[in-house]
């Protein structure tokens, strides 16, 4: 019976992916080809014969509404057509080359910022209204308004530049190390936002009805937190996680750009500056596809979780 | 000996400036069983609080609190973590929120073996089983594995005092144990921590607001008064012969109630309101289909009419229909069968089916005064609004001279009109609930657990203030509530539900002196007996209400009926009709059911 709720939403939930799904490849498509310029335009004009010919093969002389049935079609075959601007390869070669890099350094970041935040989140709880919660919801703050694009570069200056103790770049090394900065700035922002989140919750938690009970049975504050605390308060923490994983994306696409790193969001980058059509709608699909499952396996967990949800 | 003494201990917060615990000095004797009451922030619960180190962070303490020549107050946490649970222990009033609910209840209770190290090994899970099972907790073993939200209340609060017990503690403090539970309940509960305590020798310190149970269950009572000590001495003697006013006011409260204000003559007044074969049910998620919703009666068809000036009283166990029947009648959630009249007409089932008129002569007054307030709203706009919307024509000079009349007939002070409701008492909020929903001059109140939340005096007052509006517009009530000593304060006539049947329907008096139905019977057995000199009886109903959902055949009430007969198990009851009371059991008839005369 339990299992037939779950697996109920679940399926459930996969259908209504579906329409969010198809809303985001028709925004996306227009979005490309209402920017100035086509994939050929060059510096140097092409004769006009030759560009006709090339629109005629990527049937770009079509109208546009033809275009897209067309692409549409050829999707739901799971084919996500040509690179333009790559010729010889195929957008779903390029997307699972660059994926690994960019995949590796997401996870990465991720966890780095859940161990790191709900450390500090806990331990800015539990010393809550004291000098140490201060500073460190003064840095979370500080982790929040800074973006990547700013604290990325200064990274770079102080690290690998005037200290010379990490790579510049991405090609400037193939140890470990490169990896270093860029997931550091990517899971900062996110360290900072989930301490704010657990100490928050922590805070409420330490201070349920629950907590005073566990207090008058005289379990000591380390085992409140570990037993009783620790996980109510991911709760709230869990449902930033879909938000958090976009956000990395996000993120990715800029840290990328500026280490050098030839993952998705370099791919993602250069397909846009390129109008490749099909290269960017594929990305987007790719992306918004992981952000779609990621808010699913968020939602099972929760019934996981939390008892009261799981036999409902 | 004495376990605990408490001297000039006083509680203080940053910021007021009035102490909530006043110099306040008593001792707990081994054995011993002292009731400490008061009304809510007399500083009952502070001062519980106090003695186990478990107070806010902002709370300042001095004075002295020995436990066995050790000072409690400012002793380190290690020093307190070795008493707590080992020597003192506590049980919570509100036994839903005091559990853990992501833990199973037999991780939460196993630590406290292990804390404590009680217990080694196996020994650990056995020790909390058996400790389950003293508590009267059925089937203990499959218990353990549970998680809170899986237990009824009365079940949560056995588990909460298995926890509290399972260190043998010297001295069990029990907050208000008994507030958060249905009333069958209380009576089992009250009676289960008797008879630990006549097991064990455990000293009792019992906090609560009614002077009732502590006639029943402490040897000394200490009444307390905005954190100061108002009277102490024996049980027999504060209820014989109380010292101060204010002891006298809150014994009158618990003690027979007057009735009903005026005297409800049947024959000269027409219905307000007629509900013919009312059912109410609730869809959700099919659990045998994958796909598709399936039905749960709530409510089965029911009838009922309320005359102008009639108190009308619902009780019966929580979930036994009482909400969802006012919630049906209001048009709140739909009926799924039966009519709605109001002075003759039908009303439609579905709440933006009824006119204007229709809804204003319905008017509702939930449980929480404060939650039901919207907290965004000052006083004066949120008895205005149903004005502005029922009489649209008036002047905002008038509407205010009206809000202004209003909170007089409430007996609430006009500088209440700018606050906002959390800076309100409860009673306060409660008038202005009344207020806001008699404003606009409904033919109908129903309350729903009006006065549930609300101790001794305030709540007499609101009842009082329920009584003399009736008297004055010859308002309609329904009243619902769980706790049949208020019931017989104020209702002219009752019904008694039981699983989404009415069982009994009586004139009030009547239903008192001569109950008919058995479970009618067992609701009056449970209100505490105010007074020392009488043993509290055998809990007269065991076990809870089971879900309306999981209906037995037959009599829904046989399985805890100690009447039941083979023709209860298999034959359903009709209502009969037995001297102007209505009562569906098999055995009204032959049963006499009146309570002994209580001794005094």
């Amino acid at each position: 019976m339990q299992q037939r709720g779950a697996l109920r939403f679940a399926l459930t939930r996969l259908l209504s992916a579906i329409p969010t799904l198809f809303l985001i490849i028709v925004l996306a498509f227009m979005m490309m080809h209402a920017a100035p310029g086509g994939p050929f335009d060059e510096e140097r004009a092409m004769p006009p014969e030759t560009a006709a010919n090339i629109e005629r093969a990527y049937h770009l002389d079509e109208p546009l509404p033809q275009q897209f049935m067309r692409y549409f079609g050829a999707l739901l075959q799971g084919d996500l057509g040509p690179s333009y601007r790559y010729p010889g390869y195929s957008v779903a070669e390029l997307i699972s080359a660059a994926m690994l890099l960019s995949l590796q350094l997401g996870a990465l970041a991720m966890l780095c910022a859940l161990i790191v935040g709900i450390a500090v989140g806990v331990l800015a709880a539990l010393r809550r209204n004291t000098p140490i919660d201060r500073l460190l919801t003064g840095l979370a703050m500080m982790g929040i308004s800074i973006p990547i694009f700013v604290i990325a570069p200064i990274f770079v200056l102080v690290f690998a530049v005037n200290l010379g103790w990490l790579p510049a770049s991405w090609s400037g090394s193939d140890s470990g190390s490169r990896y270093l900065l860029p997931v550091i700035a990517l899971a900062l922002p996110q360290i900072a936002y989930v301490a704010r989140l657990t100490r928050g919750s922590m805070i409420e938690i330490m201070s349920s009805d629950f907590v005073r009970t566990a207090r008058a049975q005289g379990l000591g504050t380390f085992t409140i937190v570990r037993l009783h605390a620790l996980r109510p308060a991911m709760l709230p923490l869990l449902s930033y996680l879909g938000p958090a994983v976009a956000a990395v994306l996000t993120g990715s696409v800029v840290v990328e750009q500026i280490f050098g790193i030839p993952g998705l969001g370099q791919l993602f980058v250069r397909g846009a500056l390129n109008r490749d059509y099909t290269l960017v709608l594929g990305i987007v699909i790719f992306y918004a596809t992981l952000v779609i499952v990621f808010n699913l396996i968020v939602d099972i967990l929760y019934g996981f979780l939390d008892p009261r949800i799981r036999n409902r | 000996m004495t376990l605990l003494s408490i001297r000039d201990l006083t509680i203080r917060y940053e910021r007021s400036p009035r102490p909530v615990v006043d110099t306040l000095s008593f001792s707990i004797a081994k054995g011993d069983s002292v009731g400490l009451v008061g009304a809510s922030g007399s500083g009952k619960t502070q001062t519980a609080l106090a003695i186990l180190g478990l107070l806010h962070g902002k709370a300042r303490t001095t004075g002295s609190i020995r436990y066995a020549q050790q000072e409690l107050v400012g002793a380190s946490e290690r020093v307190l973590n070795n008493i707590r649970a080992r020597r003192i222990a506590m049980v919570f009033q509100d036994p839903g929120t005091a559990l853990n609910p992501y833990l199973r209840i037999g991780t939460q209770l196993r630590q406290v073996v292990l804390q404590h190290r009680l217990a080694t090994g196996a020994e650990v899970n056995q020790r909390v089983i058996r400790m389950l099972a003293k508590t009267g907790l059925p089937d203990p073993q499959r218990q353990f594995n549970a998680y809170p939200h899986q237990l009824s209340g009365g079940m949560r609060q056995r588990v909460m005092i298995a926890s509290a017990l399972l260190g043998e503690p010297e001295l069990l403090i029990a907050d208000e144990p008994t507030t958060a539970i249905d009333a069958t309940v209380q009576a089992q509960i009250l009676a289960l921590l008797r008879e630990l305590r006549q097991e064990t020798g455990t000293a009792l310190l019992l906090i609560t607001h009614d002077l009732a149970i502590v006639a029943g269950n402490c040897a000394r009572t200490l009444v307390l008064h905005d954190g100061r000590l108002l009277e102490e001495g024996s049980t027999q003697t504060i209820f014989a012969r109380p010292v101060q006013e204010r002891t006298r006011s809150m014994l009158a409260a618990v003690r027979e109630g007057h009735g009903p204000a005026a005297e409800f003559c049947a024959s000269d007044r027409g219905p307000t309101l007629q509900v013919r074969d009312l059912t109410v049910s609730y869809t959700e998620p099919a659990s045998d289909r994958f796909w598709g919703r399936s039905e749960r009666v709530a409510v089965q068809p029911l009838s009922v009419g309320i005359r102008r000036g009639e108190t009308v009283a619902i009780v019966g166990e929580s979930g036994c229909g009482k909400t969802s029947l006012a919630r049906a009648i209001l048009g709140l959630v739909p009926a799924r069968g039966g009519s709605v009249r109001l002075f003759g007409r039908d009303l439609s089932p579905q709440l933006r089916g009824r006119n204007n008129t229709e809804r204003r002569n319905l008017q509702l007054v939930f449980q929480n005064p404060v939650a039901s307030l919207n907290p965004a709203l000052r006083i004066k706009t949120a008895i205005a609004e149903p004005l502005k919307i029922h009489e649209p024509e008036l002047t905002a000079a008038e509407r205010a001279e009206r809000v202004a009349r209003m909170l007089e007939r409430v007996n609430l002070d006009d500088e209440l009109l700018e606050r906002l409701p959390h800076e309100l008492s409860g009673g306060q909020a409660q008038r202005v609930a009344i207020a806001r929903a008699l404003i606009v001059r409904p033919a109908l109140l129903i309350c729903d657990e009006a006065v549930a939340s609300l101790d001794g005096p305030v709540r007499q007052g609101i009842l009082d203030l329920l009584a003399e509006e009736q008297r004055r517009s010859a308002l309609s009530i329904i009243f619902i509530s769980h706790d049949l000593n208020i019931v017989r304060q104020i209702s002219h006539r009752v019904l008694v539900m039981y699983m989404g049947r009415i069982v009994e329907t009586s004139v009030s008096r009547t239903l008192f002196s001569k109950p008919l139905h058995p479970y009618s019977r067992a609701l009056i057995d449970c209100v505490p007996v105010p007074d020392p000199g009488v043993m509290p009886p055998a809990p007269p109903v065991t076990g809870e209400a089971p879900s309306v959902f999981a209906r037995p055949d037959g009599c829904v009430f046989h399985p805890r009926c100690r009447y039941a007969v083979e023709r209860c198990k298999t034959e359903m009851p009709h209502e009969e009709c037995i001297g102007g009371t209505l009562v569906a059991c098999h055995r009204a008839a032959e049963l006499d059911l009146s309570p002994a005369r209580r001794v005094s």
